[in-house]
């Protein structure tokens, strides 16, 4: 999920090409066109990504998943801009799994890592700009008139004679003619949608109203609802199951054993549930059975003290001799996505091959899975991606459809694989625990001299199955945002080392390594201007003189939040500043401390510098969306064990921030004109050091362990 | 359902309000100054109607 810049070869996957069947696309050889020109009925298809209709509504068709970050507002906005589209006629449709829509960051089709405008910023704005051109080519063909003499404006073409005719009325023409190899993209001072405020999302109607279909709304005639029981302890095996009762539950169809637990196939959830219930297991539980958090911490911090493969060593951090020298251990516990949506995937294996619809964020790699599941070909895999409610990176993980697949195979009939809270709060998954070790050095003149970290933690690389510890040893997940420390300090010196506690399953989880990683260096840097007695603004400040896009985040939101000025009495203040996912931003909180410790956020201040902006409102609502998730987390976020067991289970143990809880947000955006970063998770990583360097203030402790709610 | 139910008593609740109501609900979206907002732009609606 490593967000690489997008290279000339990836952009050369918008080469323009003309393919059989009397349509063209724009795009390149696109297999599943005949079923594209079939959907779009009387409409035409111009290209893979948008079809224009007789009455001149503009359909554009996105590869990405909406989990509500609103990718299916800022991709056709991206097309629209270009098109010079009537704004109030753009509507948007889930694609299929096609090549057309592999993302150009990770080169397979799926969404997260905040890479949607990233990736597509330029191939979309170019299908919307090729399909501009086709469309005026068609009007000076109508007209006989030469194309430099026509503009386009709202869905005409325009001609300097007064003549006009509507995208609408030229659609059919344009799909049939050849599309220009080169197109001139808009300067950005000519943009009319990107950028500015006031652009509706196109599905909060139907979320409103509750039209739109989440993954869970699915219902299959003769379907089966299929739920699994679980070992309990990681690793563990079913070593007997009587399963007489769960059979004799009403409306329990099947119950059979797969590799994952012992799943009941029901005529509903309730009932697959009280067939759950009533089954008699005995599990094996395997070498888990003594996991502890306690183990696991101790395991953690034995790994950061010996060290392991160095990700990066500047200067000379041994020789250093600081005139003051601090040291800490951090730790970050377990965490779990809780997606608000129940994860679940309904799949029917047919003898032609495998339908399945889901809420993912990774349909293209789940297209491959199945076919290997099912033994199909890839091209016998439809996924029908329906809305995500929630994903955080939780639903780029393939089990629910694979899970859903196996069961509807057994079945014979289309089955609803669902997981209750319980099942996802206890089913792994988890952003991996992390402890590190950490020193700082200062001169006289309380000057940074000195950083080193020792990170160790489980492997996201090795734990997600697609990807390998590269060959330096350093898990790329595991130390970004700390061996990446901006601060301009001669001697730093950063190790990692690999721990597999228990062999969890760990995962991506919004802003990954960030999520932990920043709170350690946020919250060490702040340490250490301490040390320095200086502020912990502007010994921040003072360090990233060669880090304009840093510092720029970092004093815009110091100015709005009046950093150095009075507040009410008992309110501190905390900063922090982190890039990710290609965005600077940086937060301040506004903190009260009651007398038993119980920390108040009142107010968060974040300035986020992500380049230039698709819809600002929806950048807006995706830091406070990030913010509230860090803080979540930050305050109360941890999966713990005991016995082998995780001891949470819902909401009541597993906490989310409630309403009365939820501080005054502001964002503001560093204006930019320089290439868009992500902005679905550079909020949530400042939210925990920030929170946390306020209490601070107020109290003097330092909390070095997450949740700051112990 | 909290939201429609708070405003069958109160058209123009305060936060303190909106909190005491809303509680129950649970936002993974991080949505809930947005919430907050529809509840009293619906509220202050509603009472022209």
């Amino acid at each position: 999920m490593r967000a690489k810049p997008m290279n000339a070869s990836r952009r050369e996957f918008l080469k323009t090409s003309a393919i059989a069947g009397g349509g063209l696309i724009v795009g390149f050889t696109l297999p599943g066109a005949a079923r594209f020109a079939q959907a779009a009925g009387k409409e035409a298809q111009i290209n893979a990504y948008l079809r224009i209709a007789p009455n001149n509504a503009i359909t554009v068709v996105c590869g990405l998943s909406e989990m509500g970050q609103g990718v299916h507002t800022a991709i056709p906005m991206l097309v629209a801009e270009e098109l010079d589209a009537d704004w109030s006629r753009v509507r948007v449709e889930q694609a299929g799994v096609d090549k057309a829509f592999v993302n150009p960051i990770f080169g397979i089709q799926a969404t997260g890592g905040s890479t949607a405008v990233r990736g597509h910023w330029e191939p979309m704005r170019r299908a919307g700009a090729t399909a501009r051109a086709m469309l005026i080519a068609a009007a000076a063909e109508s007209w006989k008139a030469d194309a430099a003499d026509c503009r386009t404006e709202r869905g005409m073409v325009i001609h300097t004679s007064g003549k006009k005719l509507s995208y609408g009325q030229l659609a059919e023409k344009a799909a049939k003619l050849t599309p220009p190899k080169d197109v001139k993209l808009k300067d950005p001072k000519q943009f009319n949608l990107l950028g500015k405020s006031g652009t509706k999302r196109l599905d909060t109607v139907a979320k409103s109203t509750g039209r739109a279909k989440f993954g869970l709304d699915v219902y299959l005639p003769g379907m089966l609802t299929a739920v699994i029981a679980y070992p309990p302890v990681p690793g563990g095996k079913a070593a007997s199951v009587n399963d007489a009762k769960a059979k004799a539950v009403r409306g329990v169809r099947q119950v059979v054993q797969i590799p994952s637990g012992v799943a009941v196939l029901a005529d509903g959830y309730w009932a697959a549930k009280l067939g759950r219930d009533a089954l008699e297991i005995k599990w094996d539980h395997g070498a888990n059975a003594s996991l502890s958090s306690e183990g696991i911490s101790k395991m953690l911090s034995a790994g950061a003290a010996a060290g392991g493969a160095v990700g990066r060593n500047e200067g000379d951090a041994k020789a250093a001799t600081p005139a003051k020298k601090i040291e800490a251990e951090y730790e970050a516990p377990y965490l779990s996505h809780s997606c608000m949506e129940p994860l679940n995937c309904t799949a029917w294996v047919k003898k032609d091959g495998v339908e399945i619809w889901a809420g993912t964020q990774s349909q293209g790699p789940a297209q491959g899975i199945l076919s290997q599941v099912a033994g199909v070909r890839p091209g016998q895999v439809k996924v029908n991606t329906m809305y995500l409610g929630g994903g955080f990176g939780r639903r780029f993980a393939p089990d629910p459809v694979i899970g859903a697949t196996v069961l509807s195979k057994i079945a014979g009939k289309p089955v609803k694989l669902v997981y209750s809270r319980e099942d996802d709060t206890r089913g792994y998954f988890y952003r991996p625990a992390s402890v590190t070790k950490m020193t700082g050095g200062l001169d006289a003149n309380g000057v940074a001299t000195l950083f080193t970290a020792n990170v160790a933690s489980p492997s996201i690389m090795e734990g997600s199955h697609f990807m390998k510890l590269p060959p330096d040893g350093v898990d790329e997940f595991g130390v970004e945002g700390i061996r990446d420390c901006p601060y301009d300090i001669p001697n730093l010196h950063i190790e990692y080392s690999r721990q597999e506690p228990g062999n969890l399953q760990v995962w991506f989880w919004r802003s990954v390594g960030h999520s932990q990683n920043s709170f350690f260096l946020e919250s060490f840097i702040d340490e250490m201007a301490h040390a320095a007695g200086k502020d912990p603004f502007e010994f921040r400040r003072a360090l990233l003189g060669k880090q304009p896009r840093y510092k720029g985040a970092l004093e815009l939101a110091a100015e709005k939040a009046d950093w150095g000025k009075p507040l009410p009495a008992g309110v501190h203040r905390g900063i922090a500043v982190v890039f990710s996912f290609g965005s600077w931003c940086a937060e301040v909180a506004e903190v009260s401390v009651g007398s038993d410790g119980t920390p108040r956020v009142h107010r968060v201040v974040a300035a986020v510098d992500c380049g230039m902006t698709v819809n600002p409102d929806i950048v807006k609502r995706q830091i406070e969306s990030a913010i509230v998730f860090g803080l979540t987390a930050a305050l109360y976020g941890k999966i713990t064990f005991k016995d082998g067991r995780v001891e949470q289970s819902n909401f009541h143990d597993y906490r989310m921030l409630r309403m009365n809880e939820m501080p005054k947000v502001e964002v503001h955006i560093v204006p930019s004109t320089e290439a868009p970063g992500g902005i679905g998770e550079p909020g949530t990583p400042p939210i925990a050091p920030a929170v946390a360097n306020a209490m601070f203030a107020a109290t003097g402790k330092r909390i070095r362990k997450l949740p700051l709610l112990g | 359902m909290s939201a429609s139910a708070l405003l069958a008593k109160n058209r123009a609740p305060s936060d303190a309000d909106i909190d005491a109501a809303m509680s129950g609900n649970v936002c993974r979206c991080g949505t809930y100054n947005q919430i907050r907002a529809a509840i009293k732009d619906a509220g202050a609606s509603a009472k022209g109607a």
